[in-house]
């Protein structure tokens, strides 16, 4: 009779060992499968280290007509992935158009916060941020003066063509030197607002015109 | 005097607006212009631009205040002359102060008034030092329309010191 038994012992232990063995292996599998989603999670949440860089470069953002809108050139080009911010070291940004006077800046660093669905808020319009040492400079021009602008901080939004600050800034122009705290130009219209602690200094008539800064 | 003629302009203001097109720079909040010894302040200024690039000014004493003015005379050690008004004209190529509507200017020696004119439209030639009086704003003489007050202080005995 004993053995009889043992058998069927030994069937059920086998049905069982091999019931462990299934429920285990799925466990396992799950396991392995959250894990690698999670890796993937990890790399497209963007790490704040930047993805890519470019070095002397030249980068042209084309507007909707295929025409240049504006071009910059500079030292070094970081993206930020976590931001998708492009920042750029001793950039110039010129931006020439038909219609519009053509502009010149130059600054110790940008920072391009450009059109991005990829971040939250989306962004529908370029930002470019300048930093120390801004210049901008326009030439004379047929419906325009020269003008050169230097301050320590200047927000571009190229697709309004506005530039605008809140720190303190100087104007030098054929005529005059002007400088105050806050500035809203708008580059298509011409029309330019000083927000606070406007001084405006009128050159001599028959002194030499104001020497050329470069 | 003279010596402001050749001196650079400078215009300080609260808010400042300028269209490039039109050249016309529009400031507020508090407008102060010093060129050489010449001071005037108001509350609101319109500078626009001659072709040939001189600047004409017109201020505005707004509600709070008049615009008040105040330079130096040639001939004379300590020779002001100073004056107030509802608005101010001045012309940089032809350097000529006009005060309009309730316009006072006084002729000073030292802190001593010797000459004082009320009227419409006063106006104040800095390069030849020529003052003009007329009793209406537009600076022609208008019949029946009030008259232009001058006092003449008598002149002081020269002490002898």
């Amino acid at each position: 009779m004993k053995p009889q038994m043992t058998i069927d012992r030994f069937r059920i232990w086998l049905a069982v060992i091999l019931l462990g063995i299934t429920t285990m292996g799925t466990i396992w599998i799950m396991e392995v499968i959250r894990r690698h989603a999670d890796d993937e999670q990890n790399r497209s949440s963007a790490r704040s280290a930047p993805d890519y860089y470019v070095e002397k470069f030249n980068f042209i953002r084309l507007s909707n007509n295929g025409k240049a809108n504006y071009h910059i050139t500079g030292d070094s080009l970081v993206h930020l992935p976590r931001t998708d911010n492009i920042e750029i070291k001793h950039p110039q940004i010129n931006s020439f158009d038909q219609d519009r006077p053509p502009l010149h800046l130059r600054a110790d660093l940008a920072v391009v916060a450009q059109k991005s669905t990829l971040v939250t808020p989306k962004r529908d319009h370029d930002e470019v941020h300048l930093y120390d040492n801004v210049s901008m400079e326009r030439p004379e021009g047929l419906s325009s003066q020269f003008v050169h602008v230097k301050s320590d901080y200047l927000l571009l939004l190229p697709d309004e063509d506005i530039v605008k600050t809140d720190k303190p800034i100087s104007i030098t122009t054929g005529k005059a030197t002007s400088t105050a705290t806050g500035m809203l130009a708008n580059n298509s219209t011409q029309h330019l607002s000083l927000l606070s602690k406007v001084r405006i200094q009128l050159n001599k008539r028959e002194a030499a015109p104001a020497v050329k800064t470069k | 005097e003279k010596a402001d003629s050749n001196k650079e302009t400078i215009i300080e203001a609260g808010y400042g607006e300028s269209d490039g097109k039109t050249s016309v720079r529009r400031l507020s909040k508090g407008v102060s212009l010093v060129r050489g010894t010449l001071i005037v302040k108001a509350e609101n200024a319109v500078v626009t631009e001659a072709p040939n690039g001189d600047q004409f000014v017109v201020l505005t004493g707004g509600s709070s205040r008049k615009v008040t003015f105040r330079q130096k005379r040639d001939g004379g050690p300590d020779l002001w002359v100073d004056g107030e008004a509802d608005r101010a004209e001045y012309n940089q190529s032809t350097e000529i102060v006009k005060f309009i509507s309730k316009a006072k200017v006084r002729y000073l020696e030292g802190k001593r008034v010797t000459q004082e004119q009320e009227g419409e439209y006063l106006s104040y030639d800095s390069k030849n030092d020529i003052a003009v009086g007329t009793n209406s704003t537009s600076g022609q003489h208008v019949d029946g329309s009030g008259s232009l007050k001058i006092i003449l202080q008598p002149k002081q005995e020269k002490q002898a010191n």
